[in-house]
This record gives structure tokens, C-alpha cells and sequence, in this order.
């Protein structure tokens, strides 16, 4: 097996039984998945399609009925390859006599790792799922949320270089939901390999960089998230907010050059970004809150380059990719005027304060002033693209280059 | 708390220098009111600082754990200095017994999780193990009941010999602490297992590199930790508490001496060298031959050709005839008539003058027939030759008295001078029944079980104790290990039940031996397992032939008995309760026995099976 993949199912096949041995239920049925070093993939897929299935099997959970799966190029019952995989269950399955720390206690203790060394880490990932005032209630006493936290933490206390998720974002508030999408993707940066297995599909297109959407146990479509999502019969354009005046212009300006169906809407942004707002605009007040406290910056473990340096068995190699991916943000950066747009603004809008003269943009569209270059969504998304991602929505093959053309003249 | 520290032990060991020495120098100069009242103001200063330090610190793990021990043991002085004073020594004596199980707990736990604390995974999961036996109050309660119930025992007992109250406080005490410990061995270990697997809490275990020997092990570790703790705290209490039950006051000095001799002490157990096989077979063949005469058509064959009747030979009598027989000859053998005597040798007795000038000779004579109005024998005693007289310690003063008369169906205890015992270290000892112008009395017998031994001394009461808790040990290791292989592939309850049902057909083994052995048709005793099993559709066939269904069904019915009884092992053999309590040495061949077979063969067994099971188990596997 290449090195490059980390986990690769072929024909993988899981029948469950009944009492008398007769096939009851074909959970999955003949897949084949591979996840790559240094990528985030998604499973998606509706409940009962066969996601948890098989990342049970990844996991030596469950035994497949056929076909043949590799984890880091073992079996996945092997042992030894346990140490470089973090996993999050689809739920808080942890024991709740136990305190949070004295769980981050056990499962280091499990990786054979010494006392000063479990405390270091157990001390960061506290502190970075925001624990660490709570750190001495049983976990029985936590909410849905602050248990997802801890098991977070629990997946991350070994500095996996596979991080397994399943739902991680079941039954946490906006924040945290955030929290962990930001974490995916800094892990990610660090050069970790995330398999993120979820039905809720905003989360799943914020973060991945390749997916596979399962139905009925077959894996239905599989590809980069812009392979997947490009609409080939529709371009956006995305400008600062214009006056009623200027958008019939536009729209008069596109019709007489030929394009039908032109449609204007005012910019959106996320619900999550406007309840995001509000809580920091809140914390940023002095007002305080019972349960879990703001999450903390990363462990400083999961991305200093000296602590995965020294671990054995598989090599490190994505940190590559991970600068790779950081000079791509830098370009990207320097090279677009206006801040990155939210990822999923795919309307024709931008939610940023008009800071420019909108009539002169206008006058330049309609041939008033001279042209300046606008900019075609979807736009690219605030991170690094890996090398197998195609690049931010090109246009088709096929457009209409002459409309754009013509404007700009 | 580092910085402070010193500073706040400095005034400590100031403020207790200043008192010392001012109080020496007045007492030095005969100001004794003066004195009185530094140390008094002293004590109370240093006692407030120290509560101050410990309040101020509490949340420092150390300085808690030192508060609660300190406080725990000033209630328990407090109390029983009250219960001293108001003259209710029992309950004085029970609040010790229980302050010494609780102090024994506490640093007992502590210092296994301290022993926990490396970065391994079998030791993981054995602290999580440990915690969630307190925690989830399952073994609390059990520590509880322990810690309540052996204390009230003594409060219970209400024999009139101290030596009984002795003796029944240790047998009952020791077989409460185990068969409390088996219960939540069996209970723990079936539900750890069972309860992660169903919660999916294993899940998560099992996807980080701990193979699943190591998950199943480190349950074991930390049951058998816990019980180690657990063992030493009922070995603290039941320690405590006998010696403060043995200082009761005495029925009389005999009382006292048979307290001191019989059970708080830890002795060699000889029973008489069985009769030799070929005086055996003389008095087997006589029998057999007066049984030829009254029932020839059970103990005589016919020729079928000419009729004639022919002695069945001792060899070929059918079991259900020869076993009596010879139960009845061994029997025979431990009776003595009236004014009748016979010669019982012990053997082995090398190396008892080394332990002490006595042997004891401990014996139990039943009456046959209607025994004497006051229920007392008058026996006498020969010792290779030596008439024995009858020697008994009374206040610390050696007497030698007549032989007193014995009680019918007790046990008494004659001591026999280690002068008598022969270069061979033997002693052929000649019992008189009744005579020398003794009262009628009847025919006795010996039990052959306990009915007569003889004794010596080889160590003390605490070293015995220590052996039997040790004993006790190894067979809940036996018994942890069955409750974990039972729920690698059962539910709770259903692996509960299996654990329970081989436990107690382990733990009464004698009984459930005798019981099939006398149940249905089966092949001789005296073969392997294995030919018996292979016989047993033999026998099955035969009796369906003779149209016996029942008895055909009862074969059935005994074949799964005794199949079932090759998978349990015999923690019978293994009991040093009784020993204990009757003040009988735990010896270096049964510890040795126990771990060899209980926790060596048995329960690696055991542990293979679960292993096994549990490796190849598909835990996320649902099974309707």
C-alpha cells in the first residue's frame, strides 16, 4: 500500500446476522474509500447509511463480512497501530464516576505515557476545550456539550496522526461547533489526517477537503467538495452593497449584454456568524456564564514539530503539504484586495461594510470609468487547499465568456 | 503552600521547644502547678496551629488525606474512651475493632493507587477498575458490611466457654469476610465488563493500544488490589477483635489455658497411619464371609450349568456392596468395645519435641448405644508404653492429675509428653475405654474425618491468620477471573448466574461429589474421568433395556452433573477457615496447592477461555 494512504477499503462488505446466521441487514455493501495523508474526509450520509458501520471496521470494532481494509498498512485489529489514532465517538461513552482529569488520566496511562507527561498534556487539552475550571466534576455531572469536549480531548491526548470523528459536533452550542471546525482545520495545518464522519452538512463543507456521501451502505458520490458542489449553469458576482439605483443599472447593463435571468439579492450572512458575534460582543462585556469556559489555543503538543518528531512507526510527512498550504493563504492574501469571503457565501453578496465608491464601480461596469476587476464566487475559502483540491470554482468549459467580456470593455 | 510551608513548621517545632523547655525547667525547679499549666497552654497552641494549617490547606491532596486519618482516629478515641467510661466495654471494643478496618482501608487504598500510578495500560485500566469499585458504591457496600459485621460478632456470640466464643468469633468472622469478598469479586467482575461492553465505554478503550489480554488482565489487578486491601482490613478487624474477645474473662483456668493452646495458636494436624492393607483385607474377608452366610444370594454365585453356589470374591462384588463393606471394616477399626482397647499409631512426629515438651492428643469418642447419665466417658491412655497422666497448664503452673472423665461427643485434649516419641518419631498410642473400676459404659467409635489427631504446635495465631487470608486470596483470584471470562461473551445478569452457579459447586465440592456419587447408575468411581463419561450411554442403554426409565434418566441427569463438575475446581481442599478457628496450622503445602491449582491452573484456564472469547469478539456487534 502507498504510504500516502492512510486508511483504504476495498469491496469492504458488512452483513449483520441473526440468531439462525441469516443475513439480516447489509450495512455496507462492497465500498472503496481511501483517506489520504494530510487531508480532511468527510463520510457523510443520512442516518443508517453505513457511516458508523464502517468506521467501526476501520477501527477493529466490528469484523467486515468481505473485502479487505488497511490501516496504516495493517489490520485493523493490530495493536501497534492504535498509537498514532485519536477517536471520537458519535457519543460520550466515557466512564462518569470519573472526573475530566482523571479520564485524561486513563487514557494517557493507556499510551504507556510517564506521569510528567500525561500532566502537560492533560493541562493543554483542558485548557483548550475550555475545561479547566471544571476539571474536578465527575463527568456524569456535565452537560451533552462539555462531554463532547472531554471526548475530544480524550481523542487528542496521544497527538494522533488520525483523528477519527464521528459526529463530533452532536449536541454542542454554535461555539463549539466552531471551536472544533477551527481545530479540524488547524489540525489539519499541523499536518494531521482527519476522518470526520457527520450528517450535518455545513459542517462537513466547511471543513473537508475531499468527501464521499453514503446511501443504503454504497458509497453514492465521492470527490473534492468544489468537484462536488460546482454548479455548472450559474456564475455569481459578488460586490460591495450597491443602491437600489445601481442594481437596476446592473441588471440593465447585464440584460442589454445579452444575459437573461440576471438576479440580485442583498448580502446574507451565516446565522453562525451573526450568533458568534453576538457571544463575543457578550464575553467582551464582562458577562458570565455557568458550564464550560472559552476554549483555549490549541495544545501546543498536536502542533509543535518536536512532539510528532519523535514519535515512531509511520512517517510524518504532511507537514509539507501544511506549509504548502499556508503559502497558498499567503498569496492569496496579498494577492486579493478585499478580505476573504465566508466560505459558503455562494450568493451574490458580501457582508463586508461598503468601504469603496460604489458609483465609480458602477460607472466603470456600465462603461462610465475605467473597468475594475471583479470577482467571480464562489470565493475561496479562508484555508489552504491541498494539492488534490482543484482550484476555487473555475469557470466552465463552457460559460459565456462574451458577457464578461463585454463588460469589461 | 511551598513558600509558606516552612515557615508555618518552623513556628510548629518553635512554639513545641519553648513549651518543652520551659516546661522541664520548672518542673526542674519544683514549680510542678506551674509546669502543669505550660504544657497544658502548649498543647492547646500547638493543637489550634495545627488545625489552622490543616484548614488552610485542605485542598493540598496530602494535607486531606492526613485531616481525614487524624480526624477519623480522634472520634474513634473519643468514643471509645466514652464507651470505656460509661462501662460499656463491648461497644468500646467494637468501635476500636472498626477504627482499625477503617484506618487499614483507607492507607490500604492509598497506597494502591500510588502503586498504579506507572503510564502502563493494564495498570490504567486497573485504577479505573479500582475507582469504579468504590465509586459506584458496589464494593463500598460490600466495605461497609464488613466493616460493620465483623465488629458485631463478638456482641453476637454468646457461648459460655470462652473457647467456643474464641473459636466461632474467628470461623464466623473469616468465613463472612469470604464469602463477601466472593459475592463482590463475582459481581464486580461480571459487571465491569458486561455494563462497558453494552455502554460501548470499551469502544473507546479498546481503539487505543491496549491489546484485550491487557484490558482483561488489569480488571483482574485491580480486583485482586482491591481485595488484597480488602482482606488486610478484615485481617486487621478479625486480629483485633479475637484478642480482644479472648480477653474476656474465662469459664475457668482450663478455659483460659484451652484458649491460649487450642485456638490462638497454629498447629500440626496427624491422624492415626491407616490400618495396614493386610489387616484390612483379614477383617474385610471375615465380614464378607458371615455376609455369605445370612445372604448368600447377594454375596454368592450361581453356576448356571450345575447350580452350585461359589464365593463371590471381595475383587468382583458390585460397588454398591463393596464400598459399605469397607467403610464398615475402617469403622470397625476406630471402635473400641467396653473395658476393650486398641493401638493407634502416629506417624511423623520427627520433629515435634523441636516445637515444644507437649503434643496434643485432640479426640471426640462417641457412644454407641445409651450413653452414661452425665454424658461423660472415662477413657485411659498408653503412649508407646507410658501410661499417661493427665497435664494441664493453670495459671502459668504445669499439673499432672488423674484422668478426668471425658465429655460424650466433644472434642478434649489430651498432652502427651514429646519424651514418649520413638527414634522413628512415631507414637503407638493404646486407648482404654472405661474400666479400672470405672462405671459401666458403652462401646465408642471415632469419627474417621476428626474423631482423633494428635497435635503440635509450630507457630502463632498472626502468622496463621495471615496464611488463611492468603489462601482466601488466591481462590477469589479464581473467582475474579471466572466473573470477567463469564461476561466476555454474557450479559450481567446471565454471567452472574454462571459465576454464582460455579462458585458455589466449587465451594461446596465435597458435597456435590457425594451427592452424584450416590445419584444413578454410573460407571465405577475408581476409573478415569473420561472412561466414566464414555461408560455413561453404556449404563443409559442398559437401564432403558431393563425398562428403568427414571434410572435411565437419572444417568442422564448424573453424566451433565459430572461434566459439569470436571470444569469446577475443588475450593473445598482449599478452606483455612476451619483450620483457623480450630487453631490448626495453614500449611506451606496447601498455600502452595492453592496457588498451584486455584490460581495457576484454574485460573489460567479461565483466563485463557475469556481471552480467547473476548479477542475474538465483535464488540460493536448487535445481536438481536
Amino acid at each position: 500500500m502507498p504510504d500516502e494512504y492512510y486508511i483504504q477499503c476495498l469491496k469492504l462488505t458488512k452483513v449483520f446476522k441473526d440468531f439462525w446466521l441469516r443475513d439480516r441487514v447489509r450495512a455496507v455493501d462492497a465500498i472503496d474509500l481511501d483517506v489520504r495523508r494530510g487531508e480532511v474526509f468527510g463520510l457523510l450520509g443520512p442516518n443508517g447509511s453505513g457511516k458508523s458501520t464502517t468506521i467501526k471496521m476501520v477501527l477493529g470494532l466490528l469484523h467486515p463480512t468481505s473485502g479487505r481494509i488497511a490501516v496504516f498498512g495493517k489490520p485493523p485489529r493490530d495493536v501497534s497501530i492504535k498509537e498514532q489514532i485519536g477517536y471520537l465517538p458519535e457519543e460520550s461513552y466515557l466512564y462518569r464516576f470519573l472526573n475530566a482529569r482523571e479520564t485524561l488520566e486513563y487514557y494517557g496511562k493507556l499510551f504507556h505515557q510517564d506521569r510528567r507527561k500525561r500532566q502537560r498534556r492533560i493541562d493543554m487539552l483542558l485548557e483548550m476545550v475550555g475545561l479547566d475550571q471544571v476539571q474536578r466534576r465527575p463527568i456524569g455531572e456535565y452537560s451533552k456539550g462539555m462531554q463532547r469536549r472531554i471526548g475530544l480531548a480524550q481523542a487528542l491526548i496521544n497527538d494522533p496522526k488520525l483523528l477519527i470523528l464521528d459526529e463530533p459536533t452532536t449536541g454542542m452550542d454554535p461555539i463549539g461547533t466552531k471551536q472544533i471546525k477551527d481545530l479540524i482545520l488547524r489540525l489539519k495545518d499541523a499536518g494531521k489526517t482527519v476522518l470526520l464522519c457527520s450528517h450535518l452538512l455545513a459542517d462537513v463543507e466547511d471543513v473537508t477537503d475531499r468527501c464521499a456521501i453514503m446511501f443504503g451502505g454504497k458509497v453514492r458520490q465521492a470527490g473534492t467538495i468544489d468537484e462536488l458542489l460546482v454548479k455548472e449553469d450559474e456564475t455569481m458576482i459578488s460586490t460591495p452593497a450597491l443602491s437600489e439605483e445601481d442594481e437596476a443599472r446592473l441588471v440593465a447593463a447585464m440584460e442589454s449584454a445579452g444575459v437573461a435571468d440576471v438576479t440580485v439579492r442583498r448580502g446574507r450572512q451565516r446565522l453562525e456568524s451573526l450568533f458568534l458575534d453576538i457571544v463575543d460582543e457578550a464575553q467582551r462585556a464582562g458577562l458570565a456564564t455557568a458550564g464550560a469556559g472559552n476554549a483555549g489555543q490549541v495544545a501546543a503538543f498536536l502542533t509543535e514539530e518536536n512532539e510528532f518528531a519523535g514519535v515512531s512507526g509511520i512517517e510524518s510527512g504532511p507537514g509539507d503539504d501544511a506549509d504548502a498550504g499556508e503559502a497558498v493563504i499567503e498569496s492569496l492574501v496579498t494577492e486579493t484586495p478585499m478580505p476573504a469571503a465566508k466560505p459558503a457565501a455562494t450568493t451574490a453578496a458580501a457582508s463586508e461594510p461598503p468601504s469603496t465608491d460604489t458609483d465609480d464601480v458602477i460607472g466603470n461596469l456600465t462603461g462610465e470609468s475605467k473597468p475594475a476587476p471583479p470577482r467571480t464566487t464562489p470565493a475561496p475559502p479562508p484555508r489552504a487547499e491541498p494539492a488534490p483540491t482543484a482550484p476555487a470554482a473555475p469557470p466552465p468549459d463552457d460559460a459565456d465568456g462574451s458577457v464578461i467580456d463585454d463588460l469589461l470593455k | 503552600m511551598t513558600r509558606k510551608l516552612p515557615v508555618y513548621l518552623g513556628v510548629l517545632a518553635g512554639v513545641l521547644l519553648a513549651t518543652g523547655a520551659l516546661f522541664g525547667w520548672l518542673a526542674a525547679t519544683g514549680h510542678g502547678s506551674a509546669a502543669g499549666a505550660v504544657l497544658l497552654v502548649g498543647n492547646l497552641l500547638v493543637t489550634a496551629w495545627l488545625c489552622w494549617g490543616l484548614w488552610v490547606w485542605r485542598y493540598v491532596p496530602w494535607v486531606g488525606w492526613v485531616t481525614r486519618v487524624l480526624v477519623l482516629t480522634l472520634f474513634a478515641q473519643l468514643t471509645a474512651n466514652a464507651a470505656f467510661a460509661l462501662d460499656l466495654p463491648g461497644f468500646g471494643r467494637l468501635v476500636i475493632g472498626a477504627w482499625a478496618m477503617g484506618a487499614a482501608f483507607y492507607v490500604g487504598l492509598s497506597l494502591l493507587r500510588l502503586a498504579f500510578v506507572a503510564g502502563h495500560p493494564i495498570l490504567g485500566v486497573a485504577r479505573t477498575m479500582l475507582d469504579e469499585a468504590i465509586r459506584q458504591k458496589v464494593g463500598l457496600i460490600f466495605v461497609v458490611i464488613l466493616v460493620i459485621l465483623v465488629p458485631m460478632l463478638p456482641l453476637i456470640l454468646a457461648d459460655s466457654r470462652l473457647e467456643y466464643r474464641v473459636s466461632n468469633f474467628l470461623r464466623y468472622s473469616l468465613f463472612v469476610t469470604g464469602l463477601l469478598l466472593s459475592i463482590m469479586t463475582i459481581l464486580l467482575c461480571a459487571r465491569s465488563v458486561s455494563r462497558e461492553v453494552e455502554s460501548k465505554i470499551a469502544f473507546v478503550t479498546l481503539t487505543k493500544p491496549v491489546a484485550r489480554w491487557q484490558y482483561l488482565v488489569g480488571k483482574w489487578v485491580g480486583v485482586m488490589g482491591l481485595n488484597a486491601v480488602l482482606l488486610a482490613v478484615a485481617g486487621v478487624g478479625v486480629y483485633t477483635l479475637t484478642l480482644t474477645v479472648a480477653q474476656q474473662p474465662a469459664q475457668d483456668p482450663l478455659d483460659a489455658a484451652a484458649v491460649k493452646d487450642q485456638v490462638l495458636t497454629a498447629r500440626v494436624v496427624l491422624k492415626p497411619d491407616e490400618v495396614d492393607a493386610g489387616q484390612l483385607r483379614r477383617e474385610v474377608d471375615a465380614k464378607l464371609e458371615r455376609l455369605r452366610q445370612l445372604a448368600p444370594d447377594e454375596y454368592m454365585a450361581q453356576d448356571p450349568l450345575t447350580g452350585e453356589r461359589r464365593p463371590i470374591p471381595f475383587e468382583d462384588l458390585p460397588e454398591k456392596l463393596a464400598t459399605p463393606l469397607q467403610a464398615e471394616v475402617v469403622s470397625e477399626w476406630l471402635r473400641i468395645g467396653a473395658r476393650g482397647s486398641k493401638v493407634y499409631r502416629f506417624s511423623g512426629l520427627d520433629d515435634a519435641e523441636s516445637y515444644g515438651p507437649f503434643v496434643q492428643l485432640r479426640l471426640k469418642p462417641k457412644a454407641i448405644g445409651a450413653a452414661p447419665p452425665d454424658k461423660k466417658l472415662q477413657l485411659w491412655f498408653r503412649a508407646n508404653g507410658r501410661e499417661l497422666p493427665f497435664v494441664a497448664e493453670i495459671n502459668g503452673q504445669v499439673r499432672e492429675m488423674q484422668m478426668p472423665r471425658i465429655a460424650e461427643d466433644k472434642f478434649a485434649i489430651v498432652r502427651i509428653p514429646t519424651d514418649t516419641i520413638s527414634e522413628e518419631g512415631t507414637i503407638d498410642l493404646e486407648v482404654f475405654n472405661g474400666g479400672r473400676g470405672a462405671p459401666a459404659q458403652p462401646d465408642i467409635r471415632f469419627s474417621p474425618v476428626d474423631g482423633m489427631e494428635m497435635l503440635y504446635t509450630t507457630g502463632t495465631f498472626g502468622p496463621n491468620l495471615i496464611k488463611a487470608l492468603v489462601v482466601i486470596w488466591v481462590r477469589l483470584m479464581f473467582l475474579a477471573m471466572l466473573g470477567l471470562a463469564a461476561a466476555t461473551f454474557l450479559g450481567f445478569p446471565t454471567a452472574c448466574l454462571l459465576s454464582g452457579l460455579v462458585f458455589f459447586a466449587a465451594a461446596f465440592s465435597g458435597y456435590l461429589d457425594e451427592s452424584l456419587g450416590q445419584y444413578g447408575a454410573f460407571p465405577d468411581d475408581e476409573l478415569p474421568w473420561w472412561q466414566q463419561l464414555l461408560g455413561a450411554p453404556a449404563a443409559f442403554i442398559a437401564k432403558l433395556a431393563e425398562g428403568e426409565w427414571y434410572d435411565a434418566f437419572k444417568v442422564v441427569i448424573r453424566t451433565i452433573g459430572e461434566v459439569f463438575r470436571l470444569f469446577v475446581p475443588s475450593l473445598g481442599e482449599y478452606n483455612p477457615v476451619p483450620l483457623v478457628a480450630e487453631g490448626k496450622a495453614v500449611t506451606l503445602d496447601l498455600i502452595g496447592g492453592a496457588l498451584l491449582w486455584v490460581g495457576g491452573v484454574w485460573t489460567g484456564a479461565l483466563a485463557l477461555i475469556g481471552i480467547t472469547l473476548f479477542h475474538r469478539r465483535e464488540l460493536a456487534q448487535v445481536t438481536v
